[in-house]
């Protein structure tokens, strides 16, 4: 295929053995030296909760008041939101509001209108959690 | 920081006796690289048996489960000597080398990708906290989301870090991604060094592959599988064209980490022995990839026994009129690194009278892309919006590969 000889098809292959480094390389990796690295990280800390920034420390403060095994009925607006209380309540089992009947809590966020069977247990960053009288 | 250190090291430690079993004739450091890629399978190996035992996890618990029975691999050690010559090094390793640190500084920032903390990160976390593999979480009708089907080998991953640590932080679990690419560098050096006695080209070589197995997304197991299934494949190449049944076999168990490590480690499997197949014409060398199918068998008998459930597959072609729109979404979601693939693709075309010698990187690249495309067609999601959240992705489980059929093929035309 190659119809060169000699040093020029030793340039041709080196040069483009040479660009497919220089391709493979993210350069931008060199920046982060020159960033501020504490910043970037609260930024990146941000980045699943962009939409809702109280929403990780409500989660975090229903893991608080809640005993490990606890069952916990999560009633939020979006799938995205249950699976991130997923990660939040680990060792808890989560259901869906459908399935509150089953639970121990539940954890509304955000603020829910009041329900006559509910007991609030703690409000905060926009959410209430509440113990399920049975 | 000095807990993701240990937790690296004690990897490394697990998977060293059985390096040595399987590969004593490799390089020391090639050794080192594969007992950490080894060291990966069998911790959660233990983890898991732990776990099926009732018996909860502990750092005294892994240590004795994972160490003591790697240590019996000494018996069979099989010494000799190093064939391959020292390595030269260029200033090109040492852009590689600071390149992996500021990788690993990248990677240490923070998990923010979906698939850490909806999948990876959120099973590491529940299991940790469990004390062992929660199987009422991977079983609950609730949870499909988190994929329960996918192989467990990289949260138990993590959850040794959280063990070594003490506590959950994922955090430094980030140090992990830089150790699979020092791994995968360590492995192939030795291999690039087969094809070339420029030492400038096989840093530039060296320097490819390292920054083809980072990933954007830390915490997932893209780059876990690209290292390991890389490692695997590169090795089990230099194993057929040397006839070196110990490469061959060691390549054979890397695959098979592999497998551990996601779902599309197990199509490699596949893929790897239909490419065997093709380039030797020998049932006997295919054969030979046994243990990785062993891996991947196992795994699956795990999903069937007990009753993981896949979000994506349906396993019935359901797709089949869309293929226009498929093809066009394929086209329309460009690999990562557009100039390498473009450089890459290039060489090849250059250089196609000894691309053609590569068939078995080549035949793998070909038929993994066709299992990830007939995937697509069993999807149970709407498969453009699958194929726009994933095809860019899985590309990158072939460009390493596909960067070295490019390399062999120069640097024998060079020659």
């Amino acid at each position: 295929m190659c119809v060169m000889d000699g040093r020029g098809r030793r340039r041709l292959f080196s040069a483009l053995i040479a660009l497919m480094a220089i391709g493979s390389v993210n350069w931008t990796l060199f920046s982060l030296p020159f960033t501020n690295l504490g910043e970037l990280r609260a930024t990146v800390a941000q980045v699943p909760d962009r939409a809702a920034p109280a929403y990780p420390h409500f989660l975090e403060g229903v893991r608080a008041r809640t005993p490990a095994g606890a069952t916990i009925a999560i009633a939020v607006p979006r799938p995205y939101a249950y699976y991130r209380a997923s990660y939040f309540l680990t060792g808890r089992t989560l259901v869906p509001l459908s399935n509150a009947k089953d639970a121990d809590y539940v954890a509304q966020w955000p603020m829910p209108s009041g329900s006559p069977e509910l007991n609030v247990v703690w409000r905060g960053y926009g959410g209430v959690l509440a113990k399920r009288t049975r | 920081m000095i807990a993701a250190l240990i937790t690296i090291a004690l990897l490394t430690a697990a998977g060293l006796p059985f390096a040595r079993a399987l590969h004593p004739d490799a390089r020391a450091s090639a050794r080192t690289g594969e007992a950490f890629f080894i060291g990966c399978a069998w911790i959660p190996i233990a983890m898991f048996a732990l776990s099926l035992l009732h018996i909860r996890w502990s750092l005294t618990s892994i240590l004795v489960s994972a160490l003591i029975p790697a240590l019996a691999a000494f018996a069979i050690r099989r010494t000799s000597p190093a064939t391959s010559p020292k390595t030269t090094l260029t200033i090109i390793d040492l852009v590689t080398a600071l390149l992996i640190v500021l990788y690993g500084i990248y990677t240490t920032l923070g998990m923010w990708e979906l698939d850490f903390w909806a999948i990876f990160g959120m099973k590491a976390r529940a299991f940790f906290d469990h004390g062992g593999i929660d199987w009422h979480l991977l079983t609950s009708p609730f949870n499909a989301f988190m994929n329960p089907d996918y192989p467990l080998a990289l949260p138990l991953l993590f959850d040794v870090h959280a063990i070594v640590n003490g506590a959950w932080d994922h955090r430094w679990i980030g140090l992990l991604y830089p150790a699979f690419t020092i791994a995968l560098v360590l492995v192939t050096r030795p291999l690039i060094e087969k094809e070339s006695n420029s030492p400038l080209i096989v840093s530039a070589m060296t320097l490819t592959i390292a920054a083809l197995s980072f990933t954007r997304t830390a915490g997932t197991a893209e780059a876990p599988l690209v290292a390991i299934s890389a490692a695997a494949l590169l090795l089990l190449r230099r194993g057929i064209l040397d006839d070196d049944t110990r490469a061959i076999r060691t390549a054979s168990i890397l695959l098979g980490v592999a497998a551990f490590m996601k779902n599309e480690g197990i199509a490699m499997v596949a893929a790897a022995f239909v490419a065997v197949l093709v380039t030797t014409r020998s049932w006997r060398r295919a054969a030979a990839l046994w243990p990785a199918a062993a891996c991947a068998a196992s795994w699956i008998a795990v999903v069937r026994l007990f009753h993981l459930k896949s979000q994506f597959l349906q396993l019935q072609a359901t797709h089949l009129r869309e293929l226009p729109a498929m093809a066009r979404a394929l086209a329309s979601n460009p690999p990562e690194h557009g100039f390498f693939w473009v450089v890459a693709l290039i060489t090849i075309v250059v250089a196609f009278r000894e691309a053609k010698r590569e068939s078995l990187l080549g035949t793998f690249i070909v038929v993994q892309l066709l299992l990830y495309v007939a995937t697509y067609l069993a999807t149970s999601l709407p498969v453009v919006w699958q194929i726009d959240q994933s095809w860019t992705r899985l590309l990158s489980h072939v460009a390493i590969p596909l960067a070295f059929v490019a390399f062999a093929s120069a640097v024998h035309e060079r020659k």
